[in-house]
């Protein structure tokens, strides 16, 4: 168990060294800007609590993306709840552009944010999480640390996300 | 939409980590204040839900007691009275459950995986949407059952006037079982994905 000192000592590392990971993910979580500063404060919020508890199960990056992504899933929750059945897409399911695409295709379009954050958004909580912590450099050890996946699991969504984020995707899951 | 390859895209993750974010972070009396917010917030959604409950105990409990304590009273007063305290007895049950099946916020920890506590959760949540005829609609029906019934012995009422409340009351619980379970079956599908992943 953490004391008051500690747990403001803790605190300030996550915020130096995770900070902007927490408003990336924020961001990738939540579309509307007051929620998603909301929801950002949140995960702050949830941190600091749960600090009390922390006494290096794990290292604290892991820590800080376990609450984290907890308090995001807990956040789109109620949409889980509303998604008719099949509303969600598997990665798996996200098709890479044709590597012989049109010219009209190739010369016209590039992977932006947009596309990214819109694609994210629509991946299943895990999916989601996995995508967010390769982006943010996390190897696969420690995504599968942090998500509980089995390391094989992890290896598949990773070798897809390579292949999406090198050859583009398309927006639509096919049946 | 169909996003081809470009060679002169940058490099996602330094795409993705050179956006311009600034974080917003808190001071320690900011997070405690906004962390009591939080209790204060858990507090009152209970101390809500505890009054609407005790409103309609009361109630019923008052329209039991004056229908079985006001005067001579035959078998009709007799079923629709006694009908009325077991609505409140099954207000209460029902209560209480919810406080058991809903309550008890739990926070996230950093502990447990992500899958397993985000699993967790799913689980507690579908268990309590799908078994929500048990612990939620069966306590009230037997006070609807007495209710109803007197109404249906008494020779005197109009059938329809007795009918049409009594089959709103039922398409309204049903609605309720049938919308809950529909909760739980997209909260068991993605509760599937996540086993098949670990």
């Amino acid at each position: 168990m953490a004391d008051q000192t500690s747990r403001e000592t803790l605190y300030r590392t996550i915020a130096r060294e995770q900070g902007e990971a927490i408003a990336r993910l924020a961001a990738a979580y939540e579309k509307d800007a007051v929620l998603r500063q909301d929801l950002e404060q949140d995960i702050h919020m949830h941190l600091w609590r749960s600090l009390k508890n922390f006494a290096e199960q794990c290292s604290l990056a892991t820590w800080t993306f376990r609450v984290a992504h907890n308090v995001c899933a807990r956040h789109v929750d109620k949409a889980v709840r509303a998604r008719p059945a099949g509303a969600w897409i598997d990665i798996d399911d996200v098709e890479p552009a044709d590597g012989r695409a049109t010219p009209e295709q190739a010369t016209g379009t590039a992977l932006t944010l947009e596309r990214l954050y819109a694609l994210i958004g629509r991946l299943r909580p895990i999916d989601r999480q996995v995508v967010l912590l390769y982006l943010e450099d996390v190897d696969a050890a420690g995504i599968a640390e942090i998500s509980g996946l089995s390391p094989g699991a992890v290896a598949t969504r990773i070798h897809r996300i390579k292949a999406l984020l090198a050859q583009g995707f398309q927006s639509e899951a096919v049946a | 939409m169909t996003v081809s390859p470009n060679s002169s895209s940058p490099d996602p993750k330094s795409l993705w980590k050179g956006q311009d974010m600034t974080p917003q972070i808190l001071t320690p009396d900011m997070l405690e204040s906004r962390s009591r917010r939080l209790d204060k917030r858990i507090r009152n959604r209970n101390r809500f839900e505890y009054l609407a409950g005790g409103i309609v105990i009361i109630a019923s409990l008052l329209l039991g007691a004056w229908l079985l304590l006001g005067g001579p009273v035959g078998q009709p007063d007799l079923m629709v009275g006694g009908g009325f305290i077991a609505l409140a007895i099954g207000a209460l049950v029902s209560m209480l459950q919810l406080r058991r099946k809903t309550g008890g916020t739990t926070f996230p920890d950093g502990a447990q995986s992500s899958v397993n506590s985000y699993r967790a959760e799913l689980v507690r949540q579908r268990d309590a949407l799908r078994s929500v005829f048990g612990w939620y609609i069966a306590p009230f029906l037997p006070g609807f059952l007495l209710i109803y019934g007197a109404s249906f012995l008494d020779s005197s009422a109009v059938l329809w006037a007795v009918l049409l409340p009594a089959m709103v009351t039922v398409a309204f619980l049903v609605w309720v079982v049938w919308a809950n379970r529909r909760a739980a079956a997209c909260i068991d599908e993605e509760i599937a994905a996540l086993d098949r992943e670990t």
